[in-house]
């Protein structure tokens, strides 16, 4: 039996935490070869199995378009000059803004560390829709989401449904002999993918219409400002004690807490008036549990580690450390592996 | 600290950032510990895939 879809998303986000708490190429490197280890072990053989490999080429994008912004519109400057571009006199308003310039090792490393970063937490959500299947998450959503549920849904099917789409036309295109490969192919790929991605979504919005999610009939308008104003009074503190937390590791947990509650309350008094049963639900069984620890105890253990590592020095430019006790959360995150293992 | 002369600080500063030896060990492990997660992640997709084409 498959884990809960909910501890997949539970355990990349985790991840992606720790990912956000720090700078360490090493580390981030870390997280990614850990959240590959387990795709490659723990995912089923579905069209969407691929998207972590997706995630990793939209990463390396990411790392491409920083580094090249970087050197051509500066930022941290170091003594270390590798190249100097020639730089566009701009008017005298524009102070602190250059074009072109001279670009040194130090900042070209921060770039680089910051386009790891970004590419690092993409790729966590890359994990997360490789490894869970989003039709049973749909299923287990609360009552109280239903009246939002299409929208979320269709955010979170999406990438799957686009690389399905992708898989799809691409052997139709291999049938038919058409071998073109680079910027050709994607010309020729791009218009059937999306179109057909957005058939999948379109048909999937009309399914959950049809079995009455989104349904507001019958239900008095102060039940229903009751509970919409909970959930996203109680989102709205969630979204900002997280950002609190990960720009500083204490001052969020009030808003976080608040937040949390009053979500919590909202969702319990949504599923009071949505009566719905469904058909063989998915429990959190212990391995579900497991597999969300194991994520969000590396986040847990990075969030609240002071280690200086986390955090490596560009100027003046120092070899990146491996923190130990960081490193060993992010292990932690290899459970799945042993926990759920595809045969 | 306040009665330290700048030149104290900066010899400080100049030893914790040439740190002999223990930090490139460091720095080896954690690229030997990436190598050895991929190796191994690539391993098992290939074992994967010989099994599903079979």
């Amino acid at each position: 039996m498959k884990p809960h879809s909910g501890a997949w998303w539970l355990w990349a986000l985790g991840l992606a935490t720790a990912a956000g708490r720090t700078t360490n190429p090493l580390l981030l490197g870390l997280i990614l070869a850990v959240a590959g280890v387990v795709v490659v072990t723990c995912r089923a053989n579905t069209p969407w199995a691929g998207t972590y490999g997706v995630f990793l080429k939209f990463g390396l994008l990411i790392i491409g378009l920083r580094v090249v912004l970087h050197v051509f519109l500066g930022g941290i400057a170091g003594p270390t000059i590798l190249f100097t571009l020639p730089q566009v006199p701009l008017p005298d308003w524009a102070q602190g803004i250059r074009i072109g310039g001279p670009v040194s090792a130090e900042g070209l490393v921060f770039a680089l560390y910051q386009g790891l970063l970004l590419a690092t937490i993409l790729s966590c959500v890359g994990a997360a829709n490789a490894l869970a299947n989003p039709k049973r998450l749909l299923r287990s959503l609360p009552a109280a989401l239903y009246e939002v549920s299409v929208a979320v849904v269709v955010a979170l099917t999406v990438a799957p449904q686009l690389v399905a789409s992708a898989r799809s036309v691409r052997r139709a295109r291999q049938l038919r002999g058409d071998t073109a490969r680079g910027v050709p192919a994607i010309r020729t790929m791009l218009v059937p993918v999306l179109e057909d991605a957005l058939e999948r979504s379109l048909v999937l919005a009309a399914s959950m219409d049809s079995r009455g999610y989104g349904r507001t009939a019958g239900i008095s308008r102060r039940d229903r400002t009751l509970t919409g104003t909970l959930v996203l009074a109680g989102l709205f503190g969630f979204c900002i004690g997280m950002y609190g937390l990960l720009a500083d590791a204490y001052s969020g947990w009030p808003l976080l807490v608040i937040g949390g509650v009053l979500a919590i309350a909202g969702l319990k008094v949504g599923a009071r008036r949505v009566p719905r049963t469904r058909y063989r639900p998915d429990r959190w069984t212990a391995r579900a549990l497991g597999v969300a620890s194991s994520g969000v105890a590396g986040a847990v253990v990075l969030v609240f580690s002071a280690d200086p590592a986390l955090s490596p020095s560009t100027v003046p430019l120092q070899a990146p450390e491996l923190p130990i006790m960081p490193a060993l959360g992010v292990l932690l995150a290899l459970a799945p592996v042993v926990l759920v293992r595809e045969a | 600290m306040a009665g330290e002369t700048s030149a104290v600080v900066a010899e400080k500063a100049r030893q914790t950032v040439e740190k002999p030896g223990s930090g490139w060990l460091w720095t080896a492990t954690g690229a030997l510990l990436i190598a050895a997660l991929v190796v191994a992640g690539l391993l098992v997709a290939r074992r994967r895939r010989a099994a599903e084409d079979e």
